[in-house]
C-alpha cells in the first residue's frame, strides 16, 4: 500500500519474530525436559540444552500403559462431543433463522439467556449430581457446562444468514424434500466452514478439559489424558501426607518424577498441535464470520 | 478447489472415525455396566447378602482390588453376610474429592477419613453409629478401648479411628549419619528447642552446600508446625499449650512461644537453610532426603520415628524430640458410616471384622499371599521376588488398617507391644478423647481456613517477616471470627471435662 | 377457518421445533435447573436435605461472606484483572493483527500467525507446567540462567505475590493474543483497499492511515467483544488463576477471584453454603453488569448491540 518503508517491514518481522519467540521458548524447555535425566533439572534447573539425553521417562510411560486408557477416553469424548454438539448447534441455529416461525422470539431470548444468567459452579454441580447422577459416568465428561454454548449457536445462526439463501431453502420444499431433509442435505453441506470453526472450537475444549472430569470422574475408567495430568501434579503435592510418621507404616514411595510428568505434558498437547494445521484456515475463516456481528 | 477437497477429507475422516467410536464406546459401556448391574440385583436379592462399598485414599497401588476383594468376600458373606467392595483413590484426588463426596453426590457407605473427621460431621454426612457400636462393634470396643472416644462427639459415636500412635509431639528428624561425621552427635541429640539446631544446620550448610539443610516435612501439604507441642483439639483454632495441665483454651497464634518458632524459621530463610521456595515445596522430606537434597524438618515425632524414617528414607536417621510424649485425641485416619446409607448394620458388622480379624487385615493391606506378598523368615511381609513397590498390582498399604495384620519386612518387628505400651503409659492429654463439634461454626472456620492459607504457611516457612505480619495475621484471624470459636471451643471442652 | 389455519401453521413448522428440542432440553438442564439451584445459597447444606430440603438460614452465609475481608478481595481482583485483559488484550491483539497485515508476504505471514495461535491450543494444565518450567525457584529458568549469571539473586516468584499481577496478565496474553488477533486480522482485510489508496495519494502517514482508517473500521468489532467481555466480568478464568500459581497460599492476595473462591469453599473447606452464597453474588451482579453495558451500548450506537 504505502511507500515501500523497509523500516516499517524490518520492525514488524523483529516484533513478529520476538513473539514467536517468546511463545516457542516455554514449550521447548518443556519439551526438553521431558527428555532430560532426571538428575540434571535438579542439580542444573531446566535447560534448552539438556547434559544427558535420556527417554527413560517416555519408556515409563508407555509401558507403564495407562496413558493409553486416558488416551482412549479423551479420543473417545471428544469425538462423540464434538460431533453431537455440532448437530445439535447447527439444529438450533437453524431454527433461529426459519423465517415466520410462531415463538423465535422468544427461543432466541431463551438461548441467549444462558449467556448472561448462570447458577454457577456450586448449583450446577449439586444438580448434575443428585437429580441426573451424572457421576462416574462417561455422560459427565460430555455435559456438563461445555456441550453447547449459546456463543456458538449466535456464530452459526449468522453465518446461517448471510449463506443460506431462502430461495434455495424453498425450492428444495417445492421438490417435496422433508424439513430434515433440508437440513442434512442442503443447509449442512453448505456449512462446512462454520461446522469446520466450531467443530474444532468443541475438539479443543473436550481434548483439553480436565475441570468436568475433577468434578465429576472418581473413577480411573474415565480419566482423561489432561485428568491424569491434573491428579499427577497435585499427586505430587499430597502423596507426602501418607508418609506421616504416626502411621506407623513404611511401605511405598510412588511419585511420578518430574521428567514422567513433562513427558506425559508433552504427549498431552501433541495431537492438537498435529491436527491444528490442518484445520488453520476453517478456525479462522469461521471466526471471522461469527465475529463480525455477535 | 483445495478447500472443497479438504472439507471432503475431513467430512469423511469425521464421519468414519465417528462411526466406529461411536459403535466401540457404546457397546463398551453397556456390555461392562448393564449385565453387572443386573446380576448385582439378582444376587442379592434370594441370599440377602448386604452391598457395601468403601472408599479409601492410598499411596500404593490398587490394580487387582476386585480380586482381593473377592477374597474378602470369601471371609465377610460367610461370616457376616456382607459383600464388600472397594475403591482405592490416590491421594492427589483424594483430596480433590473428598469434601465432594461429603455432599452426598457419591454411591459410598463408609468413608475414610484423613486427617479428621469434623467437616463431614458439620455436613451432616457422618451416620451417629453410637448404638451401632455397641450393637455389631464389640471387637472394635475390645481393642481400642477408651481411645474409640477420639471418634466422639457430645456423646455421639460418629467415627472409628484405627489404633494408631496417639502419643507424640513436636522433633526435629535428622541425617544421623551426617551429624556423626561432622561430629555433631551429642549436639543434635541434646538440642531440644528450635534455635539450638541453628549451628548444626550452620555446620550442615558448609559441609554439604547442595544440601538443603532445612525443608518441610509434607511439602505444602501440612504447615510447618502443625504437629506442634501443644494439644491443637482438633483444627488451630484454640489449642491448650500445656496439654497436661492447662484448661484454658488459647489463641496458639498470639503466644510467645509460636512467635519465637516464626522468629526462627525467619532467621534461617535469611541465613538461606531453606529453599526459596519453601513455601511451595512439592517433594516430601523422604523424597529429598532420599536424594541427599535435605537435612533435616521439623514434624510429628515418637518412639518409631527414626525407625521409620531410617526404612523410608533408606538413610540413617535420627529423632530429637522437644517434649514428652503426650496422648492425645487421634483421629488422623478414621473412619465415617455415611448418613444417607442404606445398610448401616453391614457397614458396621464390616467395620468390626476389618479392625479385628487379622486375615481380612492383612488382606486389604497387602493382598493376597503368594500373588502380592510373601512372608519371610521372621513372618513379616515383602513383596515376591522380581516385585517392587512400582510393580506390584496390589498394596494398599498398612496406613490405612488397624494393627490386626502381619507386619511387613520394613517395619519395626516390636511395632504393635510398643505402640499398646505406649499408648498405655505415656503423659495423657486432659483433651484425651475430646473431639471438636464445628457445626455452629462453620462459616468462622471457612473464613479462618481463607486466612490460613494466605499467612500461615509464609509465616511457618520464615518467608514473611514475623514482625510485620504475625500482628497482621491475628488480627485477620480476630476478624474472621476467631474468638467466637474459642469460646465455642471453651464452652465444649469444660462439658467434656465435667463428665 | 382459524382452526384449520393453526393446524397448518403447526404442521408447517413442527420439524423445527423438533430440531430445537435437543438444544431447548440441554439449556433446560444445564442452565436453567441449576438457576433454581441458586437457593443452596440460602441454606446450611446437609446430606439428608440435599438441594432443596436442608434448613434455610436466611441470610446468614451472605453475612459471612461479606462481612469477611474476602469479598472486597475477590471482587476487586476479579474486575481489575478483567478490565486489564480487556484494555491490554485488545490494543496487543490490534498492534499484532496490523503488523501481520501489512506484512510482505503470504509465507511469513502464515507462519507468524501459526506459531502465535499454538499456546490457545494447549490446556491451563500444559501452560502451568510451562510456567514452571520458567519460574521455579530452584529449577526454574529465568533463575538459574538469566539472574544467577547475571549476580542477581534468584526470585522465588511463589511466595512473592508483587510479580503475580504482571505474570498473569502476560500468561493471559501469551495464550489469548492468537484468537483474539485473528478477528481484528479478517477485519482488517476486509477493508476497502480503496481507502488506503486514496489516502496514500493524499500523502498520509502509515501511522495516519491507521488511525482514521483501520481503526474506525474495527469499533464494531471492539465493541462486540468489549460487551462479550464485560458480561463476564464477574467470571475468571480457574485455571489460570488457580493452577498456574499452583495454588500457592502466600499469593492469594492477588490470585483470589470469585470463582477460586468458590472451588476453594466446595472443594477445600467444604463448605457448599458459603460457596453457593458466592456463586449468587457472581451470576446477579455479572447480570446487572450486562444489562447495564448493553443499555448503555444501545444509546450509543443501537445496531452494536447484543439484544
Amino acid at each position: 500500500m504505502v511507500k515501500n518503508d523497509r523500516g516499517f517491514q524490518i520492525l514488524a518481522h523483529v516484533l513478529l519474530i520476538l513473539m514467536g519467540v517468546l511463545v516457542v521458548f516455554p514449550i521447548l524447555l518443556l519439551v526438553m525436559a521431558s527428555i532430560s535425566a532426571e538428575s540434571d533439572i535438579i542439580k542444573y534447573g531446566y535447560s534448552l540444552f539438556p547434559k544427558h539425553i535420556d527417554f527413560t521417562s517416555y519408556n515409563f510411560i508407555f509401558s507403564e500403559g495407562s496413558i493409553y486408557h486416558a488416551y482412549l477416553i479423551t479420543v473417545i469424548v471428544t469425538v462423540i462431543g464434538t460431533v453431537a454438539s455440532v448437530i445439535v448447534t447447527t439444529m438450533i441455529s437453524y431454527t433461529l433463522t426459519v423465517p415466520g416461525l410462531p415463538g423465535k422470539q422468544i427461543l432466541s431470548f431463551y438461548v441467549l439467556f444462558t449467556m448472561l444468567f448462570s447458577g454457577g459452579l456450586v448449583p450446577s454441580y449439586m444438580s448434575w449430581c443428585n437429580l441426573f447422577h451424572i457421576k462416574n459416568t462417561i455422560w459427565a465428561l460430555l455435559f456438563p457446562f461445555i456441550f453447547v454454548s449459546a456463543f456458538h449457536i449466535m456464530i452459526t445462526r449468522t453465518y446461517f444468514q448471510n449463506n443460506i439463501p431462502q430461495e434455495i431453502l424453498e425450492s428444495a420444499r417445492m421438490d417435496g424434500l422433508s424439513e430434515f431433509g433440508i437440513f442434512f442435505r442442503m443447509v449442512l453441506p453448505l456449512s462446512k466452514p462454520i461446522i469446520a470453526t466450531i467443530g474444532f472450537m468443541k475438539a479443543l475444549m473436550y481434548w483439553n478439559d480436565w475441570k468436568n472430569s475433577l468434578y465429576f470422574v472418581t473413577d480411573k475408567q474415565y480419566v482423561s489424558v489432561q485428568a491424569l495430568l491434573n491428579n499427577m501434579l497435585t499427586n505430587v503435592q499430597y502423596l507426602s501426607q501418607s508418609m506421616d510418621a504416626s502411621l506407623g507404616a513404611t511401605d511405598m514411595v510412588n511419585i511420578p518424577t518430574l521428567g514422567i510428568r513433562m513427558a506425559i505434558a508433552v504427549v498431552g498437547m501433541l495431537p492438537m498441535i498435529v491436527l491444528y494445521p490442518f484445520f488453520q484456515k476453517y478456525y479462522m475463516e469461521g471466526l471471522t464470520v461469527g465475529a463480525v456481528k455477535g | 478447489m483445495r478447500k472443497k477437497i479438504l472439507s471432503l477429507i475431513l467430512s469423511t475422516a469425521m464421519a468414519v472415525s465417528v462411526l466406529t467410536a461411536c459403535g466401540s464406546s457404546s457397546t463398551g459401556t453397556v456390555e461392562e455396566n448393564a449385565p453387572s448391574d443386573n446380576s448385582d440385583e439378582s444376587s442379592e436379592a434370594p441370599k440377602e447378602i448386604e452391598k457395601i462399598k468403601v472408599f479409601v485414599p492410598t499411596g500404593g497401588k490398587a490394580d487387582d482390588i476386585e480380586e482381593v476383594m473377592a477374597a474378602v468376600n470369601e471371609i465377610t458373606i460367610p461370616e457376616i453376610g456382607v459383600e464388600v467392595e472397594f475403591k482405592a483413590y490416590e491421594f492427589g484426588q483424594w483430596f480433590q474429592q473428598y469434601s465432594l463426596f461429603l455432599s452426598g453426590t457419591e454411591d459410598v457407605d463408609i468413608l475414610a477419613n484423613y486427617g479428621g473427621y469434623l467437616n463431614a460431621v458439620s455436613q451432616g454426612a457422618a451416620y451417629d453409629m453410637t448404638d451401632l457400636i455397641q450393637e455389631y462393634g464389640q471387637d472394635i470396643i475390645a481393642r481400642e478401648g477408651d481411645y474409640l472416644k477420639s471418634g466422639e462427639i457430645d456423646g455421639h459415636q460418629y467415627a472409628i479411628p484405627i489404633y494408631a500412635g496417639y502419643s507424640w509431639t513436636m522433633g526435629m528428624i535428622y541425617r544421623k549419619d551426617i551429624v556423626d561425621e561432622l561430629g555433631l552427635t551429642e549436639a543434635a541429640e541434646k538440642a531440644t528447642k528450635l534455635e539450638d539446631w541453628e549451628p548444626i544446620l550452620a555446620a550442615v550448610k558448609k559441609a554439604y552446600p547442595d544440601m538443603t539443610p532445612y525443608v518441610l516435612n509434607n511439602g505444602t501439604t501440612a504447615s510447618n508446625f502443625k504437629y506442634g507441642t501443644w494439644d491443637d483439639l482438633g483444627n488451630f483454632y484454640g489449642v491448650l499449650m500445656d496439654p497436661i495441665k492447662d484448661k484454658e483454651v488459647k489463641d496458639v497464634f498470639e503466644t510467645d512461644e509460636y512467635a519465637h518458632l516464626c522468629e526462627v524459621m525467619h532467621d534461617w530463610y535469611q541465613k538461606g537453610y531453606c529453599d526459596k521456595d519453601i513455601q511451595t515445596q512439592t517433594d516430601s522430606f523422604t523424597v529429598l532426603t532420599k536424594n541427599d537434597a535435605a537435612f533435616c524438618t521439623l514434624g510429628q515425632a515418637d518412639f518409631n520415628t527414626a525407625f521409620y524414617q531410617s526404612t523410608t528414607c533408606n538413610k540413617p536417621m535420627g529423632v530429637t524430640l522437644f517434649d514428652d510424649q503426650i496422648a492425645r485425641t487421634y483421629n488422623n485416619v478414621c473412619y465415617t458410616i455415611m448418613s444417607n446409607t442404606e445398610h448401616p448394620e453391614a457397614a458396621m458388622k464390616f467395620m468390626n471384622l476389618w479392625m479385628s480379624n487379622e486375615k481380612v487385615g492383612t488382606l486389604i493391606s497387602y493382598g493376597i499371599e503368594g500373588k502380592h506378598y510373601v512372608l519371610d523368615e521372621n513372618g513379616m511381609g515383602k513383596y515376591p521376588d522380581g516385585v517392587d513397590a512400582t510393580s506390584t498390582t496390589y498394596h494398599l498399604g498398612s496406613n490405612l488398617s488397624n494393627i490386626n495384620r502381619i507386619l511387613w519386612e520394613t517395619e519395626n518387628p516390636e511395632y504393635p507391644e510398643l505402640l499398646v505400651e505406649h499408648n498405655t503409659n505415656d503423659k495423657k492429654s486432659i483433651a484425651l478423647g475430646f473431639s471438636f463439634d464445628t457445626t455452629n461454626v462453620t462459616n468462622e472456620i471457612t473464613q479462618l481456613d481463607n486466612v490460613c492459607s494466605k499467612y500461615q504457611a509464609g509465616l511457618e516457612t520464615g518467608t514473611l517477616d514475623p514482625e510485620q505480619y504475625l500482628p497482621e495475621f491475628v488480627q485477620a484471624l480476630k476478624d474472621a471470627g476467631l474468638e467466637k470459636v474459642i469460646a465455642e471451643k471453651q464452652a465444649q471442652l469444660d462439658a467434656f471435662l465435667a463428665e | 377457518m382459524s382452526k384449520t389455519n393453526a393446524f397448518v401453521k403447526i404442521k408447517k413448522y413442527f420439524p423445527f421445533y423438533l430440531m430445537a428440542l435437543p438444544g431447548i432440553i440441554y439449556f433446560f438442564i444445564n442452565s436453567y435447573i441449576p438457576m433454581g439451584g441458586l437457593i443452596l445459597a440460602f441454606e446450611k447444606y446437609t446430606v439428608k436435605g440435599g438441594i432443596f430440603r436442608s434448613p434455610k438460614v436466611g441470610l446468614s452465609n451472605f453475612k459471612f461472606l461479606f462481612s469477611s475481608a474476602d469479598a472486597w478481595l475477590m471482587t476487586r481482583n476479579t474486575i481489575a484483572y478483567n478490565l486489564v485483559f480487556i484494555v491490554l488484550g485488545t490494543v496487543v491483539a490490534i498492534v499484532v493483527a496490523y503488523l501481520l497485515h501489512e506484512l510482505k508476504g503470504n509465507l511469513p505471514r502464515k507462519i507468524y500467525q501459526t506459531i502465535i495461535l499454538f499456546p490457545s491450543l494447549l490446556s491451563i494444565i500444559i501452560v502451568s507446567y510451562l510456567v514452571n518450567a520458567v519460574l521455579a525457584g530452584d529449577t526454574g529458568f529465568i533463575n538459574n540462567y538469566i539472574l544467577i549469571p547475571l549476580g542477581i539473586d534468584p526470585i522465588s516468584f511463589y511466595s512473592e505475590p508483587k510479580f503475580w499481577p504482571f505474570i498473569l496478565i502476560f500468561v493471559h496474553l501469551w495464550q489469548m493474543t492468537g484468537t483474539s488477533c485473528i478477528l481484528y486480522l479478517a477485519n482488517m482485510s476486509a477493508i476497502d483497499s480503496g481507502l488506503y489508496e486514496a489516502a496514500s495519494l493524499d500523502g498520509a502517514s502509515r501511522w495516519h492511515a491507521f488511525i482514521n482508517i483501520t481503526i474506525p473500521c474495527l469499533v464494531p468489532t471492539i465493541i462486540t467483544l468489549t460487551i462479550l467481555a464485560v458480561g463476564k466480568i464477574f467470571n475468571s478464568d480457574f485455571g489460570l488463576f488457580y493452577q498456574v500459581p499452583m495454588n500457592s497460599g502466600a499469593l492469594i492476595d492477588v490470585t483470589q477471584t470469585i470463582d477460586t473462591y468458590v472451588y476453594r469453599g466446595l472443594m477445600n473447606t467444604a463448605n457448599l453454603g458459603m460457596s453457593a452464597a458466592a456463586c449468587f453474588y457472581q451470576s446477579v451482579v455479572g447480570f446487572i453488569l450486562v444489562m447495564i453495558t448493553n443499555h448503555l451500548v444501545k444509546k450509543l450506537s443501537k445496531e452494536n448491540a447484543m439484544f
